[in-house]
């Protein structure tokens, strides 16, 4: 899992978080110790009449999303939480994403390799695509001193403290930082993916090399 | 006549309309809009996003949009596709050939096995033979089109390996010489084809088993029994010249369904024609071609309306009067 | 008569009304509890018959067409196919011991072949597939009747309006109807569908039902047409017999056969629709099964679990033609010169 809002192509990318393990005993005990029990023996925990259940908006464009979200919602009604599962048209995910019109959204974000502009306008109090409303003065005053001076090493301990601060916060679940495996065959050269874009992005410059080329590479080549 | 086809144009031209308000309506009370879609994973600022909606005119009260927008198709203009940038013609236009290169070919289908097998069943009505081709039809109408895809890949392209399962040309496509384009088009469109017609083919049977055994049951089949007509004569000459034209109304009507079907297939089999490109025009709140598409689809269809109805007023001349 | 239906009708919204939180529950909860839809899914071509039956008994052509059924081969099968996928809808609690949405064990179990203990096999979760078949059957089922009913009354009163009313009303219903039936269903429900995304039970019915009624009423208003000008409503008109009871005691008891034979295909129809839908993202709420959600799921493991895209299909593909047949040999049961 990642340790934050950050993608792993990222100089940041930090795996030193400590993990949580799955638990279901544990989960149990914090809840109950939070007042949540099943007191009307329906398999769910509630308290005082209010059952814990909550709906997660999942767009229906993204199979991977919503396979994670099946599997969550099997482990937390193992711990006796309900979770309803609503996929969304894509764009009306995002729209509803952005409104706040969810009680959880299953979200996911391009990241710039730069970091302080995505992570400030998704994390940021003022972030315009904060969805989660997340707001914390020392967060924020921690990104706005990482464009700040010029030694790498202190705004990199800048960063390093700023992720630190969001982590204790946990206003999310970050739950993937893929990354994007390309594989190409060694008789192609000239290959470069680039990381912003599709891997095809720059196919039209690949080439095979003379020397390797099976008969189906002909067609067409006088 | 002239008064018949002035009245028909006119309600094609209202049917036409409705579609177009509707259409429109729709797709703007949808959640979000193009900037929405445009900008849906990529943390942008406020800013770029309201300047993109300026742009494209999409911050303009709806009734605005609206009166534009039929003043424009009104004059044949399709409008700008706002997610590839291009104009919506030329998007229709691109997707187009695939799209009917598909329906002719499964139309084909549908028609040729479809004849032959009502001709058939109808010249032998309630024979066993008969019942097994009922039976064989009722099964293939009955399965859901895209199951009946992902089967037929499964089978012939997985597991016996004869056909491809994607796209309608190979990535090698553009390097092919003429007669190899002509068979790899061909090869792709196998299972597509088949898909799409084969369920289609089952309703023209139906029908046409209907019409040639009422064919069957008057008069001049008699007749042409009595003049001493071998019964391959009778069958083939009479009973089938006069269910055909019943069948060519079938074709106009049958345009709506295949559109819908088209939608799937081409969905199933990664077939790029119009009605992937609607699938994706809706994914991105692309307005003008999810218009121009619906516009397309209804256009067709009331146009084969028309022609049914031409086509059985000129064998039914009951039908004249009204 | 018209008393005793008042009186069952009455008494029958009240009792909804009443226990209206809890039969919504019970709809709406594919898992476990929605009984109701599939008992309805049976219920509803079998009362349209009924309904018919019962306005003309007495009449010897209604012997006659029961006769008829009772002989045709056809209408025997369709029903006892429908008839079974309605009682493994309504029994499947009984037949299958499996939560149809738990994983018991997503690493070790997961797309299992099929076996004694899983007949039809495992799917990506670990799910048991024949209980999501089976509880998918209350889904699917289910709403192809709340749909049908739907398709039904509107699709009859807006034919019974055109066609009786005549005039500007006819021209006004019949343009939407064109227009219904012009505009791409696959393509308006699309774009419905992005409005609200994953539909809950009677939304999605609902909106099955309201797309669907068009070709109906074209029918019933055809039918509407001809009927005017037979002489038994004449008749009843130089009576001065008034217009409710025109349409409630000569029109309907008329209209009966092609509704009837709509309904039941059209059940099938709406099967067909609904799996179509699912399988483009628009269907029952995940982790619930419905055919169509089942068929969306297994695509990315084709490959590998063919069993699991292979079952909900033969599902579907049975219900259409139970319903199929029993359209068909109603339809030549009622009009036997059209054979």
């Amino acid at each position: 899992m990642p340790s934050g809002p950050i993608s792993q192509a990222n100089p940041l990318w930090n795996l030193d978080i400590p993990k949580i393990p799955y638990d279901t005993t544990r989960a149990r005990r914090l809840l109950a110790a939070q007042g949540w029990s099943d007191s009307d023996g329906d398999g769910i925990l509630d308290r005082d009449g209010q059952p814990l259940a909550f709906e997660l908006i999942v767009p229906n464009s993204s199979p991977s999303r919503r396979q994670a979200a099946i599997i969550m919602e099997e482990q937390l009604r193992r711990i006796g939480v309900e979770m309803h599962i609503r996929e969304l048209e894509p764009v009306s995910h995002t729209q509803r994403s952005q409104r706040g019109l969810f009680d959880a959204t299953f979200f996911g974000w391009a990241q710039d390799p730069k970091p302080l502009g995505s992570i400030s306008g998704t994390w940021g109090s003022e972030g315009a695509n904060n969805f989660g409303r997340y707001g914390n003065p020392l967060f924020d005053s921690l990104l706005a001193a990482t464009s700040r001076g010029t030694d790498a090493e202190q705004i990199r301990q800048t960063w390093m403290e700023a992720l630190r601060v969001i982590q204790s916060d946990w206003p999310a679940i970050w739950m993937l930082a893929p990354f994007q495996v390309s594989a190409v065959h060694t008789r192609l050269e000239n290959v470069f993916v680039r990381p912003d874009q599709n891997w095809g992005a720059t196919i039209w410059q690949w080439r095979v090399r003379p020397d390797q080329m099976l008969p189906r590479d002909r067609i067409g080549i006088r | 006549m002239t008064r018949f086809l002035v009245r028909r144009i006119l309600h094609s031209v209202a049917i036409v309309f409705i579609v177009a308000t509707i259409t429109f309506l729709l797709v703007h009370i949808a959640p979000g809009d193009p900037a929405t879609a445009q900008f849906r994973d990529r943390p942008v600022s406020p800013e770029i996003v309201a300047q993109y909606r300026r742009d494209w005119g999409l911050d303009r009260p709806l009734y605005q949009q609206y009166l534009s927008y039929l003043s424009n198709i009104a004059r044949g203009n399709l409008g700008q596709s706002f997610s590839l940038n291009r104009p919506v013609s030329e998007v229709v236009l691109q997707a187009l050939p695939n799209t009917v290169f598909l329906a002719v070919a499964a139309l084909g289908i549908s028609f040729a096995v479809g004849i032959v097998i009502g001709t058939a069943q109808g010249a032998t009505p309630n024979s066993r033979f008969d019942h097994t081709l009922t039976a064989a039809t009722l099964a293939v109408f009955s399965m859901p089109i895209f199951w009946f895809g992902l089967m037929m890949m499964l089978v012939f392209g997985q597991w016996l390996g004869w056909f491809p399962v994607s796209g309608a040309t190979s990535p090698v496509y553009s390097a092919l010489p003429f007669l190899g384009r002509v068979a790899d088009r061909l090869h792709h469109l196998v299972l597509p084809a088949l898909t799409l017609g084969l369920g289609g083919s089952a309703v023209v049977a139906r029908f046409h088993r209907a019409e040639i055994a009422e064919a069957f049951a008057q008069d001049f089949i008699r007749t042409a029994r009595a003049k001493g007509l071998s019964e391959r004569d009778v069958v083939l000459r009479h009973a089938l010249r006069n269910a055909l034209l019943p069948a060519i109304t079938m074709l106009g009507l049958s345009l709506p369904v295949l559109f819908s079907g088209a939608v799937l297939v081409e969905h199933v089999f990664a077939w790029h024609g119009m009605g992937l490109a609607a699938f994706d025009a809706v994914a991105r709140r692309d307005y003008n071609v999810v218009t121009a598409i619906a516009l397309f689809g209804a256009i067709m269809v009331v146009i084969g309306n028309v022609v049914a109805d031409l086509a059985y007023r000129r064998v039914d001349p009951r039908t004249r009067a009204s | 008569m018209t008393r005793w239906f008042l009186i069952a009708g009455v008494s029958g919204a009240l009792l909804v009304a009443v226990r209206f939180p809890r039969i919504l529950e019970l709809l709406t909860t594919p898992a476990p509890g929605t009984v109701l839809p599939a008992i309805g899914a049976l219920a509803l071509p079998a009362a349209a018959f009924a309904g018919w039956y019962w306005s003309r008994r007495g009449h010897s052509s209604t012997q006659d067409v029961w006769g008829r059924l009772i002989a045709s081969k056809s209408f025997l099968t369709g029903a006892g196919v429908v008839a079974t996928l309605g009682l493994a809808a309504l029994l499947a609690p009984v037949l299958t011991s499996y939560n149809p949405n738990a994983q018991p064990d997503i690493l070790g179990a997961a797309t299992l072949r099929p076996s004694w203990a899983h007949p039809f096999g495992t799917d990506f979760f670990s799910r048991d597939l024949l209980s999501r078949v089976l509880y998918g059957a209350r889904w699917s089922l289910g709403i192809a009747l709340v749909a049908v009913t739907l398709l039904v009354v509107v699709g009859t009163a807006a034919g019974i309006l055109a066609g009786w009313a005549g005039g500007i009303v006819d021209a006004v219903v019949m343009r939407i109807v064109d227009a219904g039936i012009a505009i791409p269903r696959i393509l308006l429900l699309l774009v419905i569908a992005a409005l609200w995304g994953n539909l809950n039970f009677f939304a999605l019915a609902t909106l099955l039902g309201l797309t669907g009624w068009f070709g109906l009423s074209r029918i019933v208003r055809a039918e509407v047409l001809s009927l005017k000008q037979r002489p038994f409503l004449h008749a009843a008109r130089a009576l001065g017999i008034s217009r409710r009871r025109m349409v409630t005691h000569h029109l309907l008891p008329n209209l009966a056969a092609p509704i009837t034979v709509t309904a039941a295909l059209g059940v099938g129809n709406i099967v067909l629709t609904e799996a179509s839908l699912s399988y483009l993202g628009v269907g029952a709420p995940p982790p619930d099964p419905g055919w169509g959600n089942i068929i969306r799921e297994s695509t990315s493991i084709i490959l590998s679990a063919p069993w699991v895209a292979f079952f909900p299909g033969v599902a579907i593909f049975l219900t259409v033609v139970g319903f199929s047949l029993i359209g068909d040999s109603l339809r030549s049961a009622l009009n036997p010169q059209a054979r």
